[in-house]
């Protein structure tokens, strides 16, 4: 069935190579490691050597006593600690080194604790600001063959899942080195016998837990693969509703559900399956080495003359150590297993951040003009908005030529139409002359000067490029009007409000301009978020406008302010309008229509019109295409047009 | 209270006897565990003597578990002489435990999985069948966030959180009970800490919760400005505000580090500071055990397990706070479910169901939406078409054609007037059997991510090859099938091909003709196909074999024309009504828009 789809990523072997640079986020925070390891030390001693020590030194002092004593304050503990460290303290004595060492602990593990959780946010933070930074400096090239939800992903959540693991997973890492090395310490200097014989049952351990780690991981990735299935096919549904009404197929929908949901179940179990076999495991081996301990030591205890000397004390102390060797090394392999089952995200942000711009300027236009993010400013040319295609040709593949050397003149000040049907290179020229792209051959000039000889910074500062589909970021009206020239005065801001036409529905609004747009603006209409992006087009006062697309997916009630505001916003710029709605364009100073990536018609509305070629012909279709209001209103115009 | 725990008691339902069982294997699982440490006690007993007798002949000392343990491994004489017994009984006791604990474990995946798999599939059926007026108001990311985060909250919550809840508390009873039986005293000591640090939980819990609220708000600004940043990234870098926006970018990165760190800091020193009292309380145990061998109250070995019980109920204790963090979260997802559950479906079967054969009559109906009962949108709309005509509806937006084919496929209820269909009242006539005799294509039709064919077939699994070819090319669709790289087996949509707005029509076109319905309604469904192929497509809808009653809503007069009645709209109701010839004789609304559309010709 088609619903279910099955990806299956192979689990590959942890690869030191692609963790190197990615360890060196980790590394650049040093001293947090040092402290950290410190603090590390200091707890897994506690832990696995000095209360198991004290727990011993306890039980021998009382397994001694015959006799019950009466009298506390005379109650005399030998104790011994690792290394062959040995002295005598009174019980009262013997309590409060427990309790101080027990503070010094904890203190410790706020440290170990904290720290790590600091490495992590400074590692995400690092991570997140230079896959931040990289991004902005990205061609337009990049995010066309680069999906946006894969960008996300890798920014907003494998930065935290790779910081995670780099800080939790290291300390964890060491942590569990610690432990086992003080337990193996404490083991080996009471008895080393025992522990050599204990020990052989490590091995069943250290081969069976990567096993079962290895199919957990697998297990546990089918089923994840299977839960982001329900919820792409969720997603679907809910957002076709209507569709799925109108057809009817709610049953068929609703059996696709139970496969989907089934097969999410069936998953998951299996990894459930597999998990409650894992842990019960570990504790059976526990089980068996305790019996281990009993069965070695029940002959020894208490009988010198034993090739093994042991007491209670020692048989508590191994009792309690055994598990815990064996926990200790079954956290291992699965902190190994969570790198390599991360180290996929870690490649891919990796990836993101090496990723180098396609478009750059050349090192003497940085030279001259700054870079992307630190422009010089003083040294921008002021711009005068003449411009010139010449030759140019281009493609977004190899092989594949959308613009064939065009050649065109649009001089400053004058605005000029460019229609087509879709793919005929509009769009093209307009990213063209913005420098989102450059001409694979031939040159662009802008007042008379190649733009390439000058930095991006400076074109771009200079043009106002509005898209089809206004974007109104999380902020009020005024930072999104301002969105256009940053430092802009209130002014500046009421001003381009006011050519637009939109300056009294602001007004209106409850804190004015101050009023919070979220949301992308949904409490807006189309025509109100376009007329918002217009504002914030001429804010910047632009030599070049152009306008995308801009007003064809305007609801008819906004068409009307719309179209007054362009002609306001055109006035004394030299603009390029790429237009469906041919009522924007009828009075523009030239159009100019393309096929296949060449200009075929070049003139006037009305010139175009009396040659009844293809403008005409597009013109007439797309006239019944349009919504029976705008027809009336166009209509209107062109009447209008032609007294 | 009342209302959540019934509603998660709900949820269990076919699954409670497993549960039960599940629940019961824990105390298992937890007494067998104890028992295994306790015969660990009985083999130090073995060695170690009080008043100068070995312990383990004074049953005083054993207390009734000790005592049981030795009774069934043949007495202290026969243990005395065959020490290995008790190696045999560790082992046996931990055996028992891992069998009940890998038993409940996969009775777990089971319940858990299979509860999971119910609240999802009744949580999806229910929003499927919810009526569309609810629908057309409900954002779609609630329903997902629904379906997603509060199914998993709650699922987890029910499956996982209350069993440790359990545990936690059922440990502590049993390892209570077994110290009371050898000595009170020290049972009391050995939970003396648990209310210190429910007590100390209570006070923080509020602090930590409210660092880590704003900890998280604030990285939803975090997330939420890359989010915004890349889906404006060509407005970005129009207007060279890449400066900015990493300025901008970093203040929200500062913000959620500084408080992401006083949150943790906080937590960290919570988590440190209860230490004192989880390992004071372990220490404790095994002082005052330790002074109470010395006073020869209790053996060594009764001290030994003292300490190891008590390990292992305070480490749990300190888990479970975070159950009562988890049970706020699960009522607010079980506030949002119940809310759609409450909300009624849609009863598809209500009323008759037979085999239309297309006679529409619409007779004064008028419909106003919920929200806006003082304006119908539909006012005093009549009309009669018989079957097998075309007709067309004309009109500006907001006018009320789609409202009207809405009306009639009854995805909204008319308030007054009379709808009939073959003479039967429409209130009368199943959404079900609506549905499949009235089908519709949407102006902005939805394909599923699937392939072509799939799409095709999406409500007859296995419609023949000919059926789907002649649907295609009535809506002259099947050339350009043919032309993707992999025919109809191309994958459309986000990870396939991504097709143009008048190809999508075209698909959704055919996918409806597919179904034969005696009538059907098309949604200004060709406005995205060019007028060349429109042509195309009526004229080929004419010569089909299958005659139904066609509704067209359009702007284009060519398209019209040729029907055997136009209905224009103005303001929710029909303004004029009749054949091309007799609209133009008109000199109305219509004939307007007909002299705009052709005047070149």
């Amino acid at each position: 069935m088609a619903v279910l789809t099955e990806e299956r990523e192979p689990i590959k072997r942890l690869s030191v190579k692609s963790f190197s640079q990615i360890f060196k986020y980790a590394l650049r925070h040093w001293p947090y490691f040092i402290f950290v390891i410190l603090a590390m030390v200091v707890t897994s001693f506690y832990d696995a050597s000095f209360t198991p020590m004290m727990n011993k030194s306890l039980v021998k002092a009382l397994e001694g006593m015959t006799i019950a004593g009466n009298d506390l304050a005379s109650f005399n503990i030998n104790v011994e600690m690792i290394f062959g460290i040995n002295f005598d303290l009174r019980f009262y004595e013997f309590m409060g080194l427990f309790l101080f060492s027990m503070l010094v602990r904890c203190v410790s593990i706020f440290f170990t604790l904290y720290l790590a959780d600091l490495l992590s946010v400074q590692i995400m933070d690092d991570l997140r600001r230079e896959s931040f930074e990289k991004v902005q400096q990205l061609s337009f090239s990049y995010f066309d063959k680069t999906p946006t939800g894969w960008i996300l992903a890798r920014m907003q959540n494998d930065t935290s899942s790779v910081s995670d693991l780099l800080a939790w997973g290291l300390v964890r890492f060491f942590w569990t080195i610690f432990e086992i090395f003080f337990l193996l310490v404490t083991m080996f200097s009471t008895s080393w016998e025992l522990t050599l014989l204990i020990l052989t049952l490590s091995p069943v351990i250290m081969i069976a837990t990567p096993i079962f780690q290895h199919f957990l991981l697998k297990f546990h990735r089918i089923a994840r693969n299977a839960y982001s299935n329900y919820v792409r096919w969720l997603s679907e549904c809910i957002n076709g509703t209507s569709t799925i009404k109108t057809l009817g197929i709610e049953d068929n929908v609703y059996h696709e559900a139970s496969e989907v949901v089934d097969d999410i179940r069936k998953k998951l179990k299996r990894a459930m399956v597999l998990r409650s076999f894992f842990g019960p495991f570990v504790n059976l081996v526990s089980s068996l080495s305790i019996g281990l301990v009993i069965l070695i030591c029940y002959p020894n205890i208490n009988n010198p003359g034993a090739w093994l000397v042991v007491d209670s004390s020692l048989f508590v102390l191994f009792v309690s150590s055994v598990s815990e060797v064996y926990t200790q090394i079954s956290d291992f392999s699965e902190i190994y297993n969570e790198f390599v089952a991360n180290q996929a995200n870690a490649e891919k942000i990796m990836a993101l951040i090496n990723e180098v711009p396609e478009l750059e300027d050349r090192p003497d236009v940085i030279e001259k003009y700054g870079t992307l993010l630190n422009p010089k400013l003083e040294a921008y040319e002021p711009i005068e908005g003449d411009i010139e295609f010449k030759n140019v040709s281009f493609s977004y593949l190899p092989e594949i030529e959308v613009i064939h050397n065009l050649n065109l003149h649009i001089k400053k000040g004058t605005s000029l139409a460019i229609v087509g049907e879709t793919g005929s290179g509009k769009t093209t020229t307009a990213n063209l002359l913005c420098r989102f792209y450059e001409p694979s051959e031939g040159e662009v000039l802008i007042d008379g000067v190649n733009y390439k000889d000058r930095s991006v910074g400076w074109l771009r500062n200079s043009i106002s490029y509005v898209q089809q589909n206004p974007f109104i970021f999380t902020g009020t009206f005024r930072q999104n009007i301002a969105y256009g020239k940053i430092n802009a005065t209130d002014e500046e801001i009421k001003m381009a409000a006011h050519i637009v036409g939109i300056d009294k529905f602001i007004e209106e609004q409850k804190d004015g301009y101050d009023t919070v747009l979220s949301d992308g603006g949904n409490q807006l209409s189309l025509g109100q978020k376009q007329l918002i992006s217009f504002a914030r087009s001429i804010v910047r006062n632009p030599r070049i406008l152009i306008l995308d697309e801009a007003t064809s997916s305007i609801d008819t009630e906004s068409e009307a302010y719309v179209r007054g505001a362009i002609d306001k916003i055109l006035d004394g710029r030299t603009s390029i309008i790429i237009a469906h709605r041919l009522s924007t364009i009828v009075n523009c100073d030239r159009i100019i229509m393309m096929e296949n990536g060449v200009i075929i018609e070049d003139g006037t509305h009305r010139e175009l019109m009396a040659k009844k070629g293809r403008y005409f012909t597009l013109y007439m279709s797309q006239f019944q295409d349009l919504k029976i209001d705008t027809q009336i209103e166009t209509y209107e115009r062109e009447q209008k047009l032609a007294k | 209270m009342k209302k959540y725990l019934r509603f998660m008691f709900q949820l269990t339902e076919g699954y409670r006897k497993l549960y039960l069982l599940q629940l019961s294997l824990i105390v298992i699982s937890i007494f067998l565990t104890m028992l295994s440490s306790y015969t660990v006690k009985i083999v130090i007993d073995c060695y170690t003597e009080t008043n100068g007798v070995v312990n383990i002949y004074q049953p005083s000392l054993l207390g009734p578990i000790g005592n049981f343990i030795v009774l069934i491994f043949g007495g202290p004489d026969f243990i005395m002489n065959n020490k290995w017994i008790l190696a045999i009984g560790v082992i046996g006791f931990g055996l028992l435990g891992v069998g009940s604990f890998i038993v409940r474990g996969l009775i777990r995946g089971h319940v858990n999985t299979g509860i999971s798999k119910r609240i999802r599939l009744e949580l999806f059926n229910h929003i499927e069948r919810l009526p569309y007026s609810v629908i057309k108001t409900h954002n779609n990311g609630d329903f997902l966030q629904t379906c997603m985060r509060d199914e998993q909250v709650l699922r987890e919550f029910v499956t996982w959180r209350f069993n440790q809840l359990f545990q936690t508390l059922m440990t502590m009873i049993i390892s209570f009970t077994i110290l009371c039986t050898i000595e009170w005293r020290l049972a009391l000591v050995s939970i003396a800490a648990i209310p210190l640090l429910i007590i100390y939980f209570a006070f923080v819990v509020k602090k930590d919760e409210r660092l880590y609220r704003a900890t998280d708000d604030s990285e939803a600004v975090v997330i939420g400005k890359i989010e915004e940043n890349i889906n404006s990234i060509r407005v970005v870098k129009a207007y060279n505000n890449e400066r900015y926006e990493i300025d901008e970018f970093n203040k929200d990165l500062k913000d959620y580090k500084d408080k992401f760190k006083r949150w943790r800091k906080f937590s960290m020193l919570f988590i440190a500071s209860s230490d004192i009292l989880v390992f004071g309380q372990i220490i404790a145990t095994g002082l005052v055990g330790g002074a109470f061998t010395y006073f020869g109250d209790i053996t060594v070995g009764t001290m030994v397990i003292a300490t190891t019980y008590t390990a292992s109920v305070i480490w749990p204790v300190r888990e479970c706070i975070n159950t009562i963090i988890d049970y706020a979260k699960a009522t607010v997802s079980i506030d949002r479910m119940m809310e759609i559950f409450n909300t009624p479906y849609e009863d598809l079967d209500k009323g008759e169901d037979f085999e239309i054969k297309g006679d529409i009559e619409f007779d004064n109906v008028s419909f106003a939406f919920d929200d806006d009962k003082e304006n119908p949108v539909i006012k005093n709309l009549s009309f009669k078409i018989k079957k097998g005509m075309t007709v067309a509806f004309m009109g500006k937006t907001g006018s009320g054609k789609s409202t009207t084919a809405h009306l009639l496929t009854k995805l909204y209820d008319y308030d007054s007037g009379s709808i009939k269909i073959d003479g039967v009242e429409l209130k009368d006539i199943s959404k079900r059997c609506i549905r499949r005799n009235i089908s519709m294509v949407l102006q902005e039709p939805f394909l599923f991510s699937r392939t072509v064919l799939e799409n095709l077939r999406i409500k007859e699994k296995d419609a023949p090859m000919e059926k789907i070819v002649e649907a295609t090319s009535t809506a002259d669709m099947h050339k350009t099938i043919e032309g993707f790289s992999s025919g109809y087996d191309t994958l459309i949509g986000e990870r396939g091909t991504t097709l143009s707005g008048g190809q999508k029509q075209r698909i959704a076109m055919a996918r409806t003709l597919l179904n034969e319905s005696p009538i059907v309604i098309f949604d200004d469904s060709l406005s995205a196909v060019d007028a060349e192929t429109d042509v195309r497509i009526r004229t080929a809808l004419k010569h089909r074999q299958f005659k139904s009653t066609n509704l067209i809503i359009t702007h284009r007069v060519m398209t019209a024309q040729n029907a055997d009645l136009i209905v224009v709209f103005e303001n929710g109701t029909a303004t004029e009504i009749g054949t091309h010839k007799e609209l133009i004789n008109k000199h109305g609304f219509y004939e307007k828009i007909y002299k705009i559309q052709t005047r070149i010709e």
